[in-house]
């Protein structure tokens, strides 16, 4: 496990990926009646009504839902930011709710990766720092951060730009260096909540690109919440989210078709 | 289905929390340059306050040391001089200690026996608390308390009116009596009843004084300790003053400075001197005082030139005298004569008459006679003064004026001549340095804050200062909370985003301490060296070169490392509130769009 992210992983992943509908892979996340209500003052607010769905490893699964349908709370209950005030979030087979804060600081910084819309980078360091932060969480430290951290910058397209601080990169670099700082600990989960919110079309269309290809080659789970349409195209399953519950859960290849003709139609 | 292990984040090691900070602090230097303006702030008027108190302290024992010598010259021509006062011989009696040498004396000159010495000394401590608190309240309440007695008599006049006086204490408001009155009615009546014993001891002290001054003949007193130290003890001794052969050479070095100091002085009596040292201090002859002349000869230039000044007054009066004695001569010479051959010599124009006239006193008078003016006056004139017997007679009355008033000039002149001054140039130098630097030294131990050194205070600090230092270094703590705490709030984000990757709640506890505590160790360093410039240039300004002799460097070095402990302590404190803060954060805030 020492070695570079390339070795272990993807050359399971795609051993797994082969037919993602058989739905025989590993599950990665599984929530059962995932419930969360807010009290505020005498008001209680339902934000998750009971919500149960499997990840699979390798999956790539969109969220779309309103604001306010309860995707950002799914968001933080899947990612170990949150408890739920009933129902329980598996990741990994590793019950979330039974970890103490430091188990949950690991799993934090191994398991999952998260990419936020306004990448938050930390602005006083440079690329490569940014990068290798989680790594020093993680306890690796100086050369090996430094090639790793490097390898991922490749990977991610900005090797060149490595001492670059994030005020002197555009949004689509940016993002591209939090996608980078989010695999560096080689995370079995990418979060990504509204990846592309703050970009353009074309740049958008980049960082797509990116996460599909992270998704096809590492075998990392990507579940991203989005606004984005485009995204409909390269997941794997779209998850629709309203008022707390999952309104409807596709395949690809079964909504693909509608979002053809919605399009169509906007185009006449 | 594998369980997959999940294990407790490894913590960050301490030095690259550091980096970290000193990065983050770089980035966000004007918040940074807050904190570290409050800390500076607190530890630099702590620093002045410890600098000053630490130089005051140094110089005053610096000073008591360096006066001490003077001072024991100053109690010992208290104790050879005679008449001591009651208000001395209390003083004295309150400060005795068993077995010291002031119980010896004072049980030999009284002949009592130590329990009626003990008791009048019990008896003069509570004497000089009554008059202490008589002095310290006000005038008015004083004058109405005691009218205008000083001193024993206020005593005597509270045997007679006591009743009175305890209900007048009652009413002033500026002060209360120390004790009961019933305290004060037993002290006054074994005050009066122990009357005799003080006598005595006043008694057996003076003639302790005259029987040395006798032994001593014409000699002062205090030139006892210019002697030989055995015979001087040995003399003291046999009179019933006690003398510590170790106090010996300080007296001896004291008396010896001032008895030649006190010759220099003398060249103020002597008339020319006083002119020519005055022109020289640049002021009027009736304003030179001892401190010009000590100034004058304090240089090696000014100690010859007074030398030099001396010789030539010696001289000057030398000539004059022999003048004197010449014109005595003349003036015998010619009252031998009769009138008729002092017509005889002024019609002979003899050149002896002619000479007459350099006698002031007989010259104004020919000048008169004549009507002319004194400086016009030709030496033939005196043979156009005599002509007739009458005039010869009055000239002889003149002459015979003449020589009364110059005998009398002559002895005044013998009298008066300066003694040469058997001192060199470098010893002229050294008294007169030694004695301007003991009145400096007297006029700052005047100045000297009567609290200073007595170690009653923490740290040399009065109770005040105490509370400005706690209550500024408050205000500071307060500074830094407010400061951290809008930098918590503009870093929520960040902080969430580090939880996100894995940041322990001690990461971020531990970091936002430690950037506290570097701001607090960037403002202790500027503030101990502005504390240290400012407490000392203070101390300057009281003390002047004195305070930069008495820099106590290693004292100095240990406040300012402990002024810098206290500016991080105090920092990394403040801290501790927003470093709570901001660990406890929900990392989900990082999703939070502004």
């Amino acid at each position: 496990m020492a070695n570079t992210p390339d070795d272990s992983k993807p050359r399971q992943a795609p051993a797994d990926a082969v037919d993602p509908r058989q739905g025989e892979r590993p599950v990665i996340i599984r929530t059962i009646n995932l419930k969360k209500s807010y009290e505020m003052g005498q008001v209680v607010t339902h934000a998750l009504r009971g919500i149960g769905v499997e990840i699979a490893r390798g999956e790539f699964l969109c969220v779309m839902g309103p604001s306010g349908s309860g995707k950002s709370t799914f968001f933080n209950m899947v990612g170990g930011l949150d408890s739920p005030t009933s129902g329980r979030v598996f990741i990994d087979e590793v019950d979330v709710a039974q970890l103490n804060a430091v188990e949950l600081a690991f799993l934090r910084c191994r398991k999952i990766g998260y990419i936020f819309q306004s990448y938050n980078l930390v602005q006083y360091m440079t690329a490569l720092e940014n990068v290798t932060v989680p790594m020093a969480f993680a306890g690796v430290g100086g050369d090996e951060a430094r090639d790793r951290g490097m390898g991922l910058l490749d990977t991610v397209g900005l090797k060149d730009r490595w001492f670059h601080k994030p005020i002197e990169m555009s949004g689509g670099q940016q993002q591209r260096v939090a996608i980078a700082r989010a695999m560096s600990n080689n995370p079995q989960i990418l979060l990504c909540d509204e990846p592309t919110g703050n970009l353009d079309l074309k740049t958008g269309g980049e960082i797509h690109a990116l996460l599909k290809g992270l998704n096809e080659q590492r075998g990392v789970s990507v579940i991203c919440a989005t606004h984005d349409h485009r995204l409909i195209d390269i997941a794997d399953r779209i998850m629709w989210i309203r008022d707390g519950t999952v309104e409807r859960l596709a395949e690809r290849s079964e909504v693909v078709v509608e979002t053809g003709a919605i399009e169509g139609k906007e185009n006449e | 289905m594998k369980k997959t292990e999940v294990r407790d984040q490894v913590s960050l090691p301490i030095r690259r929390c550091v980096q970290l900070c000193i990065r983050g602090i770089r980035y966000r230097l004007f918040r940074s340059a807050v904190t570290v303006a409050i800390v500076t702030l607190a530890v630099a008027f702590l620093m002045t306050m410890l600098s000053t108190s630490y130089v005051d302290r140094e110089v005053t024992e610096d000073v008591r040391r360096r006066t001490a010598g003077r001072r024991l010259h100053a109690e010992w021509v208290d104790r050879l001089s005679p008449g001591m006062s009651s208000a001395t011989l209390a003083t004295r009696l309150s400060s005795v200690r068993p077995g010291s040498n002031a119980e010896k004396e004072l049980l030999g000159w009284g002949g009592l026996s130590s329990k009626e010495l003990a008791e009048l000394s019990a008896l003069a401590a509570r004497k000089m608390e009554y008059e202490a608190f008589l002095t310290e309240i006000d005038p008015g309440d004083r004058s109405a308390l005691v009218g205008t007695r000083e001193g024993d008599e206020i005593f005597e006049y509270l045997r007679t009116d006591l009743d009175g006086f305890l209900e007048k204490t009652g009413n002033i408001r500026s002060g209360s009596l120390p004790g009961t009155g019933e305290e004060l009615r037993v002290f006054v009546k074994d005050f009066a009843r122990t009357k005799p014993l003080r006598e005595r001891i006043l008694t057996g002290h003076a003639q302790a004084v005259s029987g040395l001054a006798e032994e001593m003949k014409d000699v002062p007193l205090m030139s006892i300790f210019l002697g030989e130290q055995a015979e001087a003890i040995a003399k003291l001794a046999r009179h019933g003053f006690l003398l510590d052969s170790a106090d010996f050479s300080t007296l001896q070095r004291e008396a010896d400075i001032q008895a030649d100091a006190e010759k220099i002085l003398a060249l103020l009596a002597e008339g020319r001197m006083r002119g020519v040292m005055a022109r020289r201090a640049k002021v009027k002859v009736q304003d030179i005082t001892p401190k010009h002349v000590l100034k004058i000869v304090s240089s090696k230039r000014g100690a010859r030139w007074i030398r030099e000044e001396v010789e030539a007054t010696r001289k000057s009066t030398t000539k004059k005298i022999q003048q004197t004695k010449q014109q005595l001569t003349l003036l015998a010479e010619l009252l031998k004569l009769g009138e008729q051959e002092i017509l005889d010599l002024a019609a002979k124009k003899a050149p002896k008459l002619a000479e007459l006239l350099q006698i002031t006193q007989i010259r104004q008078a020919v000048a008169g006679q004549l009507g002319e003016k004194e400086y016009d006056l030709k030496p033939e004139q005196i043979f156009d003064a005599v002509g007739g017997l009458e005039k010869a007679t009055w000239l002889k009355g003149q002459m015979q004026a003449a020589r009364d008033r110059l005998s009398l000039n002559r002895r005044g002149l013998e009298e008066g001549q300066l003694q040469p001054l058997l001192l060199t140039e470098e010893r002229i130098v050294e008294v007169a340095e030694t004695w301007r630097e003991q009145e400096s030294l007297a006029r700052v131990e005047a100045a000297l804050p009567a609290e200073t050194g007595t170690g009653r205070q923490w740290l040399g600090f009065s109770s005040r200062t105490g509370w400005l230092i706690i209550i500024s270094f408050v205000v500071c703590a307060v500074g830094v909370t407010n400061a951290m705490l809008m930098s918590v709030t503009e870093r929520f984000r960040e902080i969430a985003t580090m939880k996100c990757l894995g940041a322990l709640d001690s990461f971020i506890m531990i970091s936002f301490v430690l950037e506290s505590s570097l701001q607090g160790l960037a403002g202790g360093l500027v503030g101990v060296v502005i504390g240290f410039v400012l407490g000392t240039l203070r101390s300057c300004w009281g003390f002047g070169l004195l305070a930069v002799m008495n820099l106590p460097v290693m004292l100095l070095l240990a406040s300012a490392g402990a002024c810098l402990v206290a500016g991080m302590v105090l920092a990394a404190m403040a801290a501790l509130y927003p470093a709570w803060v901001a660990a406890r954060l929900a990392p989900m805030e990082a999703m939070r769009i502004e």
